[in-house]
């Protein structure tokens, strides 16, 4: 139901409100609170002892991708059913991923595909994947950050739950706005907020280019800083007589607090890919799998493919962003790739035209970030999910391939995170279309994550080790996907 | 969501005894909102009736007793009664229902009839509202434009006849309904759970609502015939009720019908409160005090009819002593909380009200000068006069220019554009209002502007307001608080405007002709590109009409809520629209105003949202908002009057500060709410400290930032400050929130170390005055207060201990500028 009273008043229809204009800029960070600031919970400092030190990495694929063409190919299935970008073998017996992706079939072994999992959602609705359809509408991010008590690493000063985009690597690119739902605002709205967790818990968008990132590097020496803190917590007179009223300046007194967090731990740096060895850059650079500009305002296939017009080329550097931030204390970085939608309508291509650079990139960066993790030893300390909002439905139509929304089955990719990796898990129906083992939900890839970052018994032994609502899910809420802790 | 609506249905675990420490019960009644003579008519299964049993305790205090009180009826075998004081028919004949507790009781009489031989169930009116509770018609389910999973309905059930269509006529032969098993109806099966649905399960299979569902099926799905009675409108009751803290109140919703009949719609209203912390409501119409005290509104929709419940949780403190009231505005304010028990805080000082007000009249700091004449001045009218002197500055002007300009919508595509429009039409507001041009004719000039803007620069709001929807929709909501857009496309939900007044509103706008052409490319060769045409505003004459998307017909032009209009094909009909508007006697155009000023200067609109004056979202204190609109009526309009009279009130004048009772208050202006500083207006009161002044491409030095004629300059401190975008004709573009980058900025940016550094520290190292003199004039600058002897002696302390004194100046102003009495307005 939609509200009448508050803020959503002022949003229409077709209209989008301010707060979602300062997003858009990179501008409104949200709410990083420091753990320090929250240590007056309880949960802030005894939420660690069952906190297994473990980074989440969400992938999402954001516009639909197809179930079909990525880990579920169906090779015995007539022509428009059947994988069209062929079938490729992978190193785990008798089991093909979708042709654009050999590199990952490669490294299989390493892989959990989740055939039998569904968004339920067939509308370019996000919420449930990120959510697992919480009561909170609070993205498992925001759920993490509320989990660990605040919403920056105490010991880093870098932010717990940030979201990727591709103007986080080129803060200059000016993308178009793409129709229908798709548009930045419509999109940063549904990853940003953390639902009724409240703002102090909404994901960091590391986007907003020059003035923010100077501004968070410290501008003099630490002694000094320290003195002009010193002094001003001696000057600030005002802020103790309104105390007592904490709706006044409380969320304003919390920002400044965690302003000099974040300025005394030197965060920038972790979000410059550009101080890392350019060697590895290499490796995780996708540019050459298409022009992005040829999508882009201006180029030839804008017109008829406007859709497409937030695709970029930079999704390996996103990931190289992503492991670096998680190294940093980072622990929940979601990495939207857009434009996976492949109507062949007016405004989107159809899967084959889509997948063939869509495809090849999304390999090539989820293997790159695959390696380096396991190079630098981190492959149990990280958990990789590539999924998307909901899968395609089964068979292409049209000369160019069309085809549409489908919640029942959704592309799961899940790999690392210590959890049981080479095999497939679910099995879906002749045409790929529903889940004939036991399907998996979003409320169970929820229950996943939390399964992971937390220790499953010591919480069901003591609950008050994690925020009541977030114990409340691993304890009662539905099961994770078993075959990945078995 | 549908797991709380079927928990609160179904097995109401609410208990609400009598409060502990009540005295005795005095009487004991049974309510139902529609008992005649004692007695209540339910006819067929597929009626029912929601019942309240309400208790009067022997001090006059009333007490919802419903789900303590043990109800039995006599017979037994005529109705079923369901926890939480829900009635259903189970057979013909007639029943004697009686509610008791403590020793007392209640009854009424009950008829049941036609059983046997039901009445066809009514899909307008018993259907589509159970669809609408539930949430199946919802925006962001099946009543989405195109429907969900191949499933549509009408957005809440507003269009009962598609509705019909969809699930009778075009379901015909599918399973959505299926007559010969109507439990296995898809449609009953989804809705249930019982089949996988991606919106859960809804509806019990046991529930009422369910049975009538069922019915309707069973039944045949019956439609409308042409002679069906309709609703014509909804009562809920009790109209109004002071609530304890903790207490309950279960609300009930009848229908009155075209053919005089009444229906209980308790269980298909949909109830939503204004301000959960004073009291929350459930689906079942319950009302739950919460644990503040104040006023709310409780609204209660059933398809396209709306009322309202007020509800009242008083503090009930004793209000030892109120100051002195200055105007009406103190008198009907100190009303209230003399209602609620809500003490006011003090009186703020002479320098707190100072800053105060001029930050709030003049968008500034209030300069050294002023802050040292005001603070020496023992005159009893000197806040009366300081206002006069604030209001002939010529800030006031600019800072309400500003204001006004934002959601005037005078901004430019592109910063590269041409400035001379919005520079023309920003000096054309300045003008009027430091002119003191009354609201009604600047209404009129901007809505009735035609020609050149160059001669007319009102104009220029038709660049960015073009299309009719757009006039609509921005008239409506700067002039008459109210938000149209809904009703563009189907029925306001939570308004009585349908789309034939938005259409009405909207013929008043079709012979308008802009001429705006894009600006003409130069030729091969020439030295310059040839003129660009100018804007142009023209009235094309000819019949004013819109057409309604819906019925495919012309409608007239129409005031809200008014007559239609005869408009002769060459006057222009805009200047109708405006005669309209602003008759003393237009219940929305003086209030709009009064609302949006005071919620300027008192930080929170009587109604809030501003400009969003509904029905559903009435005042915090009526009367005060109907006594500002009087008083801009009687005055002719006059803004500065306006504001003389609201910062002159003894309101405006209390202090921030709260007492031990009213730090919770946010509503009943019991003191004044502290809130940051606008962008702008922080922008400039930082330069002012550090005496530097931020450059802006294109204007002249010294340009303040309320100064600036459009917000297309771009500045990084105004943007993550939340400066508007000047898009949309709604004061929400305009965020006040606070974020990690303004602090970062703050206290990290280069451009602010610079500017402390370069300006004031300078000038204060070379300065001879003492560190405490020094000190001093940093405090009136910046707090427009003297420093504190506490205060002075740590800061000397940290002069005198730092090597470098420029730098330990530097940081001193750093401190200033970082806290909240700097930049807040308090």
């Amino acid at each position: 139901m939609i509200s009448i009273f508050g803020n959503e008043s002022t949003k229409t229809c077709s209209g989008i409100n301010r707060r979602e204009f300062l997003r858009v800029g990179g501008l409104a960070l949200g709410g990083l609170s420091a753990a320090s600031m929250l240590a007056g919970q309880a949960s802030a400092s005894t939420g660690s002892s069952a906190f297994k030190d473990k980074s989440v990495v969400l992938l999402f694929l954001q516009g639909g991708p197809p179930q079909i063409e990525t880990f579920d190919p169906k090779p015995n299935q007539p022509a428009n059913n059947r994988s069209c970008t062929g079938f490729v073998q992978t190193r785990l017996p008798g089991v093909q991923f979708g042709g654009t992706f050999p590199r990952l079939a490669q490294m299989a072994d390493r892989l959990a595909i989740v055939r039998s999992f569904g968004s339920g959602d067939a509308s370019h609705n996000q919420v449930p994947v990120l959510t697992g359809n919480n009561r909170m509408r609070a993205p498992m991010g925001a759920l993490m950050a509320r989990a660990l008590g605040g919403n920056v690493n105490p010991r880093t000063g870098v932010p717990t739950n940030i979201v990727v985009i591709p103007e986080a690597i080129r803060p200059e690119l000016q993308l178009g706005q793409p129709t229908g739902g798709f548009t930045i605002q419509d999109v940063l709205g549904q990853y940003i907020p953390a639902g009724s967790l409240g703002s102090n818990f909404e994901a960091f968008l590391p986007a907003g280019g020059g003035t923010l990132m100077r501004n968070l590097q410290l501008r003099m020496d630490r002694n000094r800083f320290e003195d002009r803190r010193q002094l001003l917590s001696q000057v600030d007179g005002l802020r103790r007589r309104l105390d007592s009223a904490p709706g006044d300046l409380g969320s304003l007194d919390a920002f400044q607090r965690q302003a000099h967090e974040v300025l005394l731990q030197s965060v920038a740096s972790a979000f410059d890919i550009s101080r890392e060895d350019p060697r590895v850059i290499e490796r995780y650079d996708t540019s050459r799998y298409f022009v992005m500009e040829d999508y882009h305002r201006g180029g030839p296939n804008f017109n008829n493919l406007v859709n497409q017009s937030r695709a970029t080329n930079l999704l390996g550097k996103q990931m190289l962003l992503a492991r670096r931030l998680c190294e940093a204390g980072a622990g929940f970085v979601t990495v939207i790739d857009s434009c996976w939608d492949f109507h062949a309508d007016g405004n989107n291509p159809g899967v084959p035209a889509g997948m063939s650079f869509l495809g090849p990139q999304a390999d090539h960066a989820i293997a790159a970030f695959l390696e380096d993790v396991q190079q630098r030893g981190l492959s149990d300390k990280i958990l990789l999910i590539v999924t998307g909002e909901m899968g395609r439905t089964t068979n292409k139509g049209g000369n160019r391939g069309g085809t549409d929304h489908w919640g029942d089955l959704t592309p799961l990719l899940i790999a690392g995170g210590g959890l049981r990796m080479g095999q497939v898990i679910g099995e879906s129906d002749r045409p790929g279309g529903r889940a004939i083992s036991r399907p998996y939900w979003p409320v169970n890839l929820l229950t996943t994550v939390l399964h992971t970052l937390f220790d499953a018994s010591e919480v069901r032994i003591n609950p008050a080790l994690l925020p009541a609502e977030i114990a409340t899910l691993m304890n009662n809420g539905a099961p994770p996907i078993t075959e990945l802790f078995s | 969501m549908s797991r709380s609506i079927l928990a609160a249905l179904m097995s109401f675990v609410a208990v609400a005894p009598t409060l502990a420490g009540d005295p005795a019960l005095r009487s004991l009644r049974i309510d139902t909102g529609r008992t005649k003579d004692g007695s209540l008519q339910l006819v067929g299964p597929n009626s029912w009736q929601q019942i309240v049993v309400m208790g009067e305790t022997t001090d006059g205090k009333l007490r919802d007793l419903t789900r303590t009180a043990k109800l039995s009826a006599s017979p037994e075998n005529i109705v079923d009664i369901k926890s939480g004081g829900w009635i259903i028919p189970r057979g013909d004949g007639q029943t004697t229902l009686t509610a008791t507790i403590a020793g007392k009781t209640a009854s009424i009489k009950i008829h049941v009839a036609q059983m046997a031989a039901p009445p066809a169930v009514s899909f307008s009116n018993q259907v589509v509202p159970t669809l609408t509770k539930f949430g199946c018609n919802g925006g962001g389910c099946h009543g989405k434009s195109g429907g969900q999973k191949h499933f549509a309905l009408s957005l809440f059930g507003f269009e009962p006849g598609e509705d019909f269509e969809y699930l009778v006529k075009e379901a015909r032969g599918g399973r959505r309904i299926l007559y010969s098993a109507p439990d296995s109806s898809l449609l009953l099966l989804k809705a249930t759970g019982a089949m996988a649905h991606s919106g859960g399960a809804r509806i019990d299979a046991n529930s009422p609502h369910y049975r009538l569902l069922r019915g309707w099926i069973a039944q045949g799905t019956p439609g409308d015939s042409t002679k069906a009675p309709t609703v014509t409108r909804i009562e809920a009751s009790p109209r109004s009720r002071t609530l304890d803290f903790a207490e309950e109140q279960q609300l009930l919703v009848v229908a009155h019908l075209s053919d005089g009949s009444t229906m209980d719609v308790t269980g298909l209203a949909q109830f939503e409160v204004n301000d959960r912390d004073v009291c929350e409501v459930a689906t079942t119409g319950i009302v739950s005090a919460g644990r503040r005290a104040g006023a709310a509104a409780v609204m209660v929709r059933c398809q396209t009819h709306v009322d309202v419940v007020e509800i009242v949780v008083p503090l009930g403190k004793t209000i030892a002593k109120l100051p002195a009231a200055t105007n009406f505005v103190d008198d009907l304010v100190f009303k209230k909380l003399k209602q609620l028990g809500l003490p006011p805080s003090e009186l703020a000082d002479d320098a707190t009200y100072l800053r105060r007000v001029t930050i709030d009249i003049a968008g500034r700091l209030p300069t050294l000068e002023e802050t040292k004449t005001f603070l020496a001045d023992k005159d009893a009218h000197r806040h009366e006069k300081l206002v006069d002197r604030l209001l002939a500055s010529p800030e006031y002007a600019y800072y309400f220019a500003g204001k006004w300009g934002a959601v005037l919508r005078n901004r430019r595509k592109d910063p590269k554009d041409e400035t001379a429009p919005t520079f023309a039409f920003h000096k054309w507001i300045k003008t009027s209002l430091e002119m003191n041009k009354p609201f009604d004719h600047f209404a009129r000039e901007i809505l009735t502007a035609t020609g050149k803007y160059t001669d007319t620069p009102p104009a220029v709001w038709y660049r960015e307001v073009r299309e009719v929807s757009a006039l609509v929709e921005d008239s409506a909501q700067l002039f008459l608080g109210q938000r149209m857009v809904c009703a563009r496309c189907h029925h306001h939900p939570y308004e009585k405007w349908s789309q034939e007044d938005y259409y009405g509103l909207a013929a008043f706008f079709t012979r308008l002709e802009v001429k705006d052409p894009p600006p003409p490319k130069k030729a091969k060769g020439a030295k310059d590109a040839p003129a660009k045409q100018m804007l142009e505003v023209l009235h094309k004459p000819g019949q004013a009409q819109a057409q309604n998307p819906r019925t495919r017909l012309n409608v007239a032009p129409t005031g809200l809520g008014g007559a239609v209009l005869k408009i002769a094909a060459e006057d222009d009909p805009r200047v109708k629209f405006v005669d309209w508007m602003t008759r003393p006697d237009n219940p929305y155009f003086a209030r709009t105003l009064a609302n949006r000023y005071w919620k300027h200067f008192l930080g929170r609109g009587l109604v809030e949202p501003e400009d969003d004056m509904r029905i559903t979202n009435p005042p915090t204190n009526p009367e005060l908002l109907d006594a500002l609109a009087k008083h801009i009526v009687d005055t002719k309009f006059d803004l500065k009057q306006l504001i003389r009279t609201i910062c002159t009130s003894t309101t405006y004048r209390l202090s921030a500060i709260p007492n031990a009772h009213n730090e919770d208050d946010r509503q009943n202006y019991s003191r004044f709410l502290p809130r940051r500083l606008f962008a702008e207006v922080l922008l400039d009161s930082v330069d002012d400290v550090t005496g530097s002044r931020t450059a802006f491409k294109g204007l002249p030095a010294g340009t303040r930032a309320i100064q600036l004629p459009d917000n297309q300059f771009d500045n990084y401190f105004l943007n993550v400050f939340g400066r508007p975008d000047s898009s949309s004709a709604c004061e929400c573009e305009r965020s006040n929130d606070s974020s990690l980058v303004q602090w970062l900025h703050l206290l990290n940016s280069p451009d602010l170390q610079a500017k402390i550094s370069k300006g004031r520290a300078a000038q204060l190292v070379k300065d001879k005055r003492s560190h405490q003199e020094k000190l001093n004039e940093l405090y009136l600058l910046a707090y427009s207060r003297p420093i504190r002897a506490e205060e002075s002696q740590k800061l000397q302390a940290y002069l005198e201990r730092s090597a470098n004194v420029q730098r330990a100046y530097e940081d001193v102003i750093w401190s200033l500028l970082n806290t909240k009495e700097f930049s807040f307005n308090h």
